[in-house]
């Protein structure tokens, strides 16, 4: 009896790895990228008001500063599937604030156009933690976030940007269930002891009957 | 004849180099003036003085305008004055008893003293009898007073505490795998209760999360143990209900005094709790003996409680953060000047020499700004009889910024504790000196709290934080991979540039007694060392309290932890608080260091693969 608890613990186990694990939905990202020379201008950019945006809402449209003044930008596009719930964060210099536009980024109309949320301020915590915020997409829309250099003239080029976009389905952070696939190991320890038990029962057919 | 040719020529050559600007040592002639003065004022005091920290006993003597501190008293940082209810004040003439109240911790018989501060028109404010200890406002006239009481073995002014926060829902359920452990295998830290100190969490503000959703029903604080101040409890609450949504939760406020915040320790475990957190440090606490908090700690871990802390957020010497020297006493020479021409002749002690090598630097200079800087060294607490000075100067040795030059003479702490109100703090370049002025060399722990110094050293968490029957806890940025909002994988999880390094030497069994008989010194391998911090937790995360967006520092991992800890327990009821950490520790990812080392310990925990662990050991 003993040995079959264990069994079945570890079946349980492993059918319960094979329901798939829980981890994030990876929309985007992008490492060690830059503005180049083939970016477009935008006229002004997003106010740094300190408020990153979140699944609450906390951040009201920043408002635009130096309208007139040009500045680089970058757009990144992906659909956010059943993902809506996305943390955005960015990892760069000083000088590059992020934000996110639900389906497209339009600076010829309104840099308030379709403006969903952005990071508040520019560079990391620290010196060294990256910025995030989170914003709510439509379902299966597209997200466009924008990487906006902020120091105006030319515009500085090469200064590196990380940016990485995960979606979840509610703020607690759960990912859509189709996106839950089994784990490698996971198929071992299903396999294993559903091996064991089967090796048991060969092993209980061969024992011979003792005389009662 | 002869003497006073030799006084007139040595004050002669001191005019002398005093004019001309030129002075061989670390210290100029000023300098040295005013901190033989402080030493004369020293050896005055009279017996209920030797009882005061340096704060109070210096701090009462400006405030009522004695002459004998004229000479330094732009270095006294005046007396935090409130009326007896414990209300800022702006301090006015020591005969306005209406408003002239300093906070006091007063140590003794609590009963004696309770009526000693009645009798003086003071209110007790909170009383321990289980610690020796009484807190109250006592009007500034009639400390000496109630400092004379055969009750009182010492006093001090409130000595302050801090959280560890940095500045800022967590994403440690992803960093973490907390999510998996509830998703997959159904745990989710119910059954077991988590006990949470912080400076407050106030009825409103967890009713608001109660109703959100992010504090279950249950969470409750200690009857009239809510405290006061920025909600950082509920910010520490909301991680562990993120992390163990099935945990109940209780507060307790550790911020109305040391004693308090020990017997709410006692006060949660008395309640239910099985897992409890804080984060919490006290400046003055012991560094190398456990204090009562530690004390507390021990008794409820004693019973069978898993206690975590913050590590604090004082740097580590990895990071080149570090803001802490230990080290033993080494004789820099005299306080005197060089050539030496001492203005007394009774010399007013040895300064020590930070430097590494054999060379001689009587200072370490502040290489980042603080307010504060503590000394403590290896007499037990309670008994010191070895007497150290801390003094911080400017950054050309001038003049005194600030000190703290209390007297050891056998029932204090071994603490001395420099401040100042100035804009800014002591500002970079600012030199800090030790001096023994009487005694023997012992181990010393220079602490800059969140200052960095120019010579430095590893150890830099203390006290209950980091006390052997703790789970310390070291802070890595939930996403310090940059790469999102996934799990830690390990080493490219590097810890945060403030987290507190270890390790923690201790020379004294908490009853004071030497662990090491006859070696309390560094150099002699003396005492034991305890491998902190014990591992490391996300930072950064969002919370939805105010305040706490996000929520960064060793407050924020520490809770991380607890609320693992409360998967393991819900996962196995039967585990006792060494299986739990067990379970936390086979199953940690590798850190900085590989292997254990003394910025991650063990690395980071994984609530995933620690119940896994536990359901299958």
């Amino acid at each position: 009896m003993k040995t079959y608890t264990a069994l079945l613990k570890a079946l349980v186990l492993g059918c319960s790895l094979l329901a798939g694990s829980a981890q994030a939905f990876a929309l985007f990202s992008t490492f060690d990228n830059t503005l180049t020379t083939a970016d477009p201008f935008q006229l002004g950019r997003l106010s740094r008001n300190g408020v990153a945006q979140d699944w609450i809402g906390t951040e009201a449209f920043p408002g635009v500063v130096n309208a007139a003044t040009s500045y680089r930008y970058h757009t990144f596009q992906f659909n956010v599937g059943n993902a809506p719930y996305v943390e955005i964060s960015v990892s760069s210099g000083s000088t590059l604030l992020a934000s996110a536009y639900q389906t497209s980024f339009q600076p010829g109309v309104s840099l308030a156009t379709n403006w969903l949320g952005d990071a508040g301020n520019s560079g990391q915590f620290f010196g060294v933690d990256s910025l995030f915020f989170q914003v709510i997409a439509i379902p299966n829309s597209v997200l466009t976030l924008v990487i906006t250099e902020t120091t105006g003239a030319a515009g500085a080029l090469g200064g590196l940007f990380t940016l990485t976009a995960d979606g979840f389905i509610d703020t607690d952070r759960n990912d859509p269930l189709a996106f839950r696939v089994p784990e490698p190991e996971t198929l071992l320890l299903m396999l294993a002891p559903l091996a064991l038990l089967a090796a048991s029962r060969r092993a209980r057919k061969g024992r011979p009957a003792t005389a009662a | 004849m002869n003497k006073r040719f030799s006084r007139s020529a040595a004050a002669a050559a001191l005019a002398m180099l005093v004019s001309t600007g030129v002075w061989a040592d670390d210290l100029s002639p000023d300098v040295v003036s005013q901190m033989m003065s402080i030493s004369s004022v020293k050896a005055g005091f009279t017996a209920a003085q030797k009882k005061m920290d340096s704060n109070l006993a210096y701090g009462i003597l400006a405030a009522s305008n004695d002459g004998r501190v004229a000479a330094f008293s732009n270095a006294i940082t005046p007396l935090a004055t409130t009326d007896v209810n414990g209300t800022p004040t702006t301090p006015t003439a020591t005969s306005d008893s209406t408003v002239n109240f300093v906070a006091v911790e007063i140590f003794g018989d609590v009963d004696g003293i309770e009526s000693a501060v009645n009798a003086a028109g003071g209110k007790v404010t909170y009383k321990s009898a289980n610690w020796g200890a009484v807190n109250a406002s006592l009007p500034v006239a009639s400390i000496n007073a109630v400092a004379s009481s055969p009750s009182v073995t010492r006093m001090a002014s409130n000595p302050g505490a801090s959280t560890n926060l940095g500045s800022a829902s967590t994403q440690g359920t992803i960093s973490h795998d907390a999510n998996k452990t509830f998703n997959l295998l159904g745990v989710n830290g119910s059954g077991v209760k988590v006990g949470v100190l912080s400076d407050s969490a106030t009825a409103a503000r967890i009713a608001t999360l109660k109703t959100s959703g992010d504090l279950k029903a249950t969470a409750t604080a200690l009857p009239g143990q809510n405290g006061t101040g920025s909600d950082e409890g509920t910010a520490m609450m909301e991680i562990i209900q993120d992390m163990a949504p099935g945990a109940d939760l209780i507060f307790a406020t550790a911020f109305t005094s040391a004693a308090s915040f020990a017997d709410n320790i006692l006060a949660l475990a008395a309640a239910g709790c099985k897992v409890i957190v804080d984060d919490i440090s006290y400046f003055n606490e012991g560094v190398f003996q456990d204090g009562p908090i530690a004390r507390a700690v021990n008794q409820v871990t004693a019973s069978g409680v898993i206690y975590f802390s913050s590590a604090a957020n004082s740097g580590s010497l990895t990071r080149g953060t570090s803001g802490t020297f230990e080290g033993d006493f080494k004789d820099g020479g005299p306080v005197t000047l060089s050539p030496p021409v001492s203005l007394n002749e009774g010399g007013t002690g040895r300064l020590h020499s930070f430097s590494p090598t054999a060379a001689v630097q009587n200072f370490d200079a502040l290489t980042v700004s603080t307010s504060r800087v503590s000394l403590k060294w290896s007499d037990p607490l309670g008994a010191s009889s070895n007497d150290y000075d801390l003094y911080v100067l400017n950054a050309a040795g001038t003049a005194i910024l600030g000190f703290s030059a209390a007297g050891q003479s056998g029932t204090q702490d071994p603490f001395e504790f420099a401040s100042t109100n100035a804009s800014g703090g002591f500002p970079v370049g600012s030199r800090v000196v030790v001096v023994l002025y009487s005694g023997v060399p012992r181990a010393l722990h220079v602490d800059t709290i969140r200052g960095a110094l120019s010579i430095a050293t590893s150890g830099s968490t203390y006290g209950h934080n980091a006390a052997a029957s703790t789970v310390t806890m070291a802070a890595t940025y939930w996403n310090s991979a940059k790469t999102g909002t996934k799990a830690f994988t390990g080493f490219p999880n590097i810890n945060e540039p403030f987290s507190s390094d270890g390790p923690r030497k201790i020379f004294y069994t908490p009853t004071g007694a030497e662990i090491t008989p006859g070696n309390v010194l560094f150099a002699t391998n003396g005492g034991t060392t305890l491998q902190k911090p014990d591992f490391a937790a996300a930072d950064g995360v969002t919370t939805r309290t105010p305040g706490f967006l996000p929520f960064f520092g060793t407050s924020a991992a520490a809770p991380h932890a607890a609320g693992i800890a409360a998967l393991i327990r819900s996962a196995r009821p039967d585990y006792t608080a060494e299986q739990v950490k067990t379970a936390m520790r086979m199953t940690a990812l590798d850190s900085m260091g590989a292997g254990v080392d003394r910025d991650s310990g063990y690395g980071i925990v994984m609530a995933y693969a620690a119940v896994q662990y536990a359901l299958t050991h």
